[in-house]
C-alpha cells in the first residue's frame, strides 16, 4: 500500500474513499449532464450524491459518516475548474446534512432511503432560490412570485395554477431524488452481499447491522 | 517566508479590506454607490488578480442577470415608461438595475474567494480546528480522486446497456467500500479472496477486473508482473489522454520538474512532426537523456496499412536500447506515446517488459498513454501506480511529482 494513500481509522477512510467517489461522480457526471444541458441536472447529481452516501450506509452503517462523506467531498469539489465553487460546495454539504438527519433515525429502511434521496434533491431547489437572493437580493423573490403569478394567469389559470407548476416541478425532482436514494440502498446491499464480502466495522453506539 | 509569498499575502490582506469597504457601500441599496463600489472592486481585481478577473467570463450568469433586471421593469412596479412596443415600471427597471449590479459585485467577489478556496486551504482550516482525521481523509480523497475521475470517465464510456451499468455500480459501490477497508488497514483477506476469484462470466461482465485494477493500482504502488531479484518492482506512472490532448507536453513538464528534484530521466518521447497546416505528419524519437533525435514514423501513404503510419524498423531498435539502458542507469524512464501497437502486444512493450524484468536503477516508469488504449496496456503492464490526465492541473502536476521523489526516497532509504 502507498503511504501517501493511508489512513487508520476506518471510519475515516470510508469517508475518504466514498467522498472521493462523490467528489469524481461531481467532477465526471456533472460536466456531462451540464455539457448536454439536460433538464434537472441538479436533481439528477443530488440523486447520485444520494445514492452514494445511502450505498456507503448499507456497507458501513456509522453515524456521523453520510456528514463527514460529504465533508470531504465538498472539499474535493474545490479542485473543480469553475469559477465560483461556494454554490456547489454549500450544495454537496446540505445534502450531506440533510441525508444524515434522516440516517440518524434508520440506514436501512426503504422509507428512510426514499425520504433521504428527496429531501437531498429538493434541496437543491432551495439551495438555488437562495442563491439567488444572495446575489441579486430580495427584490428577486418578489420577481419569482410575480413571474409565477402571473404564468398561471397567461395561460388562463389563474395565479393559483402557478403555484401548482411549482409543486409539480418539486415533485419532480423529489422522485428523481428519491430513486437514487432506492438505488443507493439497492446497491450497497448487493455489495455487501458479493463473495468476499466486506468485513463490516461498528462500534458501542452504532447500529447493528 | 519567500518575498512572493509575502507580496501574496499582502495583495489578499489589502483586498479582503478592500471588498469590505465595498460590501459596505453597497448595504445602502443605493445605485450610484453600488456601482461605484462594483467599479473599484473590478478595478482592483484588475490590477491584483487578473485571474479572478477572468474568471467572470460566464455569459449564461450575465444572460440571466440582464432577463431579471429587464424581468424587474415588466413585471414589479406601475408601467409607466414607454420603451418602444413596450410598456415598462421606471421603478421596476431601477431595482433590476441594483440588482445586476449587486450580482456582479457578488459573482466577482465570490470569484475571488474561490481561488483562495483550494483543497490545501480546507486542510489546514480542519487542521487547525483539530480535526486532524478529517484533513488526513481529505488529502487522501485528493489522492484518490484524478485516477477514479478517469476510471469513471472511461466506465461511462464502456458501459452498454442497463445490465452492465448496473453490474458496474455494484462493483464499484463493493470496491470503493473495499478500498476504504483497506487504507485502514482491514480486509487484507478480502481483497486476495477477490484478486484469487476466477474470471467468470460474472466477473468479467460487471467490470470488476477494471475496478480491481484501480485498487490494486492505488493501494499497492506497485505493478502486478513479476519481477527479477530482490529490488523492489518499478511503478508505473501514466499521462493518458486522446491524440492531440497535450500528452507529451505534460510528461516533458514531469520531466523537467523530476530533474529539477534531483531525479535523472532516461529513454524516449515521441515529439509530432506537423506540417505547415498543423497536420500530423509523423512522429519522431527524443532520447530523454542526450536530447538526440532520429525520425521514426510517416503518415502512410496507402490508407489501408496498419494504424495509418509507417514505422521504421530501426527505430524500434533504436527506443529498446535506450529503453534498456535508461532502466539500469537513471533513476527512471519515459516511454511516451503507448497506443494501439502496445495494447495489441507490440510496440514498445518487449522493450519496457525487459527493462522491468531486468530490474535495473530505474525505479518508475513515465508513460504517455492513449486512453482509449489505458485498459489493455495496463493489463499487459500492470495497473499504473498513480495517473494523471493529459491537461492535469498543476496541483495534480506538483502532487505526483512529490509523490513520485518521496516513493523513491522511501525505496532507496
Amino acid at each position: 500500500m502507498s503511504a501517501g494513500v493511508r489512513t487508520r481509522d476506518p471510519f475515516w477512510a470510508h469517508a475518504a474513499a466514498f467522498g472521493a467517489l462523490w467528489g469524481a461522480v461531481e467532477i465526471t457526471l456533472g460536466a456531462f449532464v451540464h455539457a448536454i444541458r439536460l433538464p434537472f441536472a441538479g436533481a439528477l447529481l443530488a440523486g447520485a450524491g444520494a445514492c452514494i452516501l445511502l450505498a456507503q450506509r448499507q456497507i458501513m452503517p456509522r453515524r456521523g459518516l453520510s456528514l463527514a462523506t460529504g465533508v470531504v467531498a465538498a472539499a474535493c469539489k474545490s479542485i473543480s475548474p469553475g469559477g465560483v465553487i461556494f454554490g456547489p460546495m454549500l450544495g454537496i454539504l446540505t445534502e450531506a446534512v440533510l441525508i444524515e438527519c434522516v440516517l440518524l433515525l434508520s440506514s436501512r429502511a426503504v422509507l428512510s432511503a426514499c425520504l433521504a434521496g428527496a429531501l437531498a434533491a429538493c434541496a437543491t431547489l432551495v439551495h438555488h432560490v437562495l442563491k439567488m437572493w444572495l446575489f441579486f437580493g430580495g427584490k428577486i423573490i418578489d420577481l419569482y412570485i410575480s413571474a409565477i403569478e402571473g404564468a398561471g394567469r397567461a395561460v388562463g389559470l389563474g395565479a393559483r395554477a402557478g403555484w401548482w407548476a411549482l409543486v409539480a416541478l418539486a415533485l419532480i425532482v423529489a422522485a428523481i431524488g428519491a430513486a437514487g436514494g432506492l438505488l443507493g440502498r439497492h446497491l450497497g446491499q448487493r455489495a455487501a452481499r458479493r463473495p468476499a464480502a466486506l468485513p463490516v466495522v461498528c462500534e458501542v453506539g452504532d447500529e447493528p447491522v | 517566508m519567500s518575498r512572493s509569498e509575502r507580496e501574496g499575502r499582502w495583495t489578499r490582506i489589502g483586498l479582503s479590506a478592500l471588498a469590505l469597504g465595498c460590501i459596505g457601500l453597497q448595504f445602502g441599496g443605493h445605485l450610484a454607490w453600488s456601482a461605484i463600489a462594483l467599479a473599484i472592486w473590478l478595478l482592483a481585481l484588475g490590477c491584483m488578480c487578473r485571474e479572478a478577473l477572468r474568471r467572470l467570463w460566464m455569459p449564461r450568469f450575465w444572460g440571466l442577470s440582464a432577463v431579471f433586471a429587464l424581468g424587474c421593469g415588466l413585471l414589479l412596479g406601475p408601467r409607466d415608461l414607454a420603451l418602444g412596443p413596450l410598456s415598462l415600471s421606471g421603478q421596476g427597471l431601477a431595482s433590476g438595475a441594483l440588482m445586476m449590479v449587486r450580482g456582479a459585485f457578488i459573482f466577482a467577489l465570490a470569484a475571488w474567494a474561490s481561488r483562495s478556496l483550494d483543497g490545501a486551504w480546507i486542510r489546514a482550516l480542519a487542521r487547525r480546528a483539530g480535526a486532524e482525521p478529517l484533513a488526513e481523509s481529505i488529502a487522501v480523497a485528493m489522492r484518490l480522486l484524478p485516477d477514479l475521475s478517469l476510471r469513471l470517465a472511461h466506465a461511462r464510456a464502456e458501459a452498454q446497456g442497463w445490465r452492465s451499468l448496473h453490474g458496474l455500480a455494484v462493483t464499484l459501490v463493493a470496491e470503493t467500500g473495499r478500498l476504504a477497508c483497506e487504507m485502514a488497514g482491514q480486509g487484507k483477506e478480502a481483497a486476495i479472496a477477490l484478486a484469487e476469484r476466477p474470471a467468470g462470466r460474472e466477473h468479467r461482465a460487471d467490470g470488476a477486473d477494471a475496478v480491481q485494477k484501480y485498487r490494486g493500482a492505488m493501494l499497492s504502488g506497485s505493478p502486478e508482473r513479476p519481477h527479477a531479484g530482490s529490488q523492489p518492482p518499478a511503478v508505473m506512472v501514466a499521462v493518458v489522454g486522446e491524440p492531440d490532448s497535450g500528452k507529451t507536453r505534460t510528461v516533458e513538464l514531469l520531466v523537467e520538474k523530476l530533474a529539477q528534484a534531483g531525479l535523472r530521466p532516461a529513454g524516449v518521447r515521441q515529439p509530432k512532426q506537423l506540417d505547415e497546416q498543423g497536420q500530423r505528419l509523423g512522429y519522431e524519437l527524443a532520447d530523454v537523456a542526450t536530447g538526440e533525435r532520429r525520425p521514426f514514423a510517416r503518415r502512410a501513404a496507402r490508407p489501408d496499412r496498419q494504424r495509418g503510419f509507417d514505422f521504421d524498423p530501426q527505430g524500434w531498435a533504436w527506443a529498446a536500447e535506450r529503453i534498456r539502458t535508461g532502466a539500469s542507469q537513471a533513476d527512471f524512464v519515459v516511454v511516451d506515446e503507448l497506443g494501439w501497437l502496445e495494447a495489441d502486444g507490440q510496440g514498445h512493450l518487449a522493450a519496457i517488459h525487459a527493462a522491468v524484468a531486468a530490474a535495473g536503477r530505474a525505479r518508475f516508469y513515465l508513460l504517455g498513454v492513449r486512453a482509449s488504449c489505458a485498459r489493455s496496456i495496463q493489463a499487459r503492464l500492470g495497473a499504473f501506480a498513480r495517473s494523471i490526465p493529459a491537461d492535469a492541473a498543476d496541483w495534480e502536476i506538483e502532487d505526483l511529482v512529490g509523490w513520485l521523489c518521496q516513493n523513491r526516497k522511501g525505496r532507496n532509504g
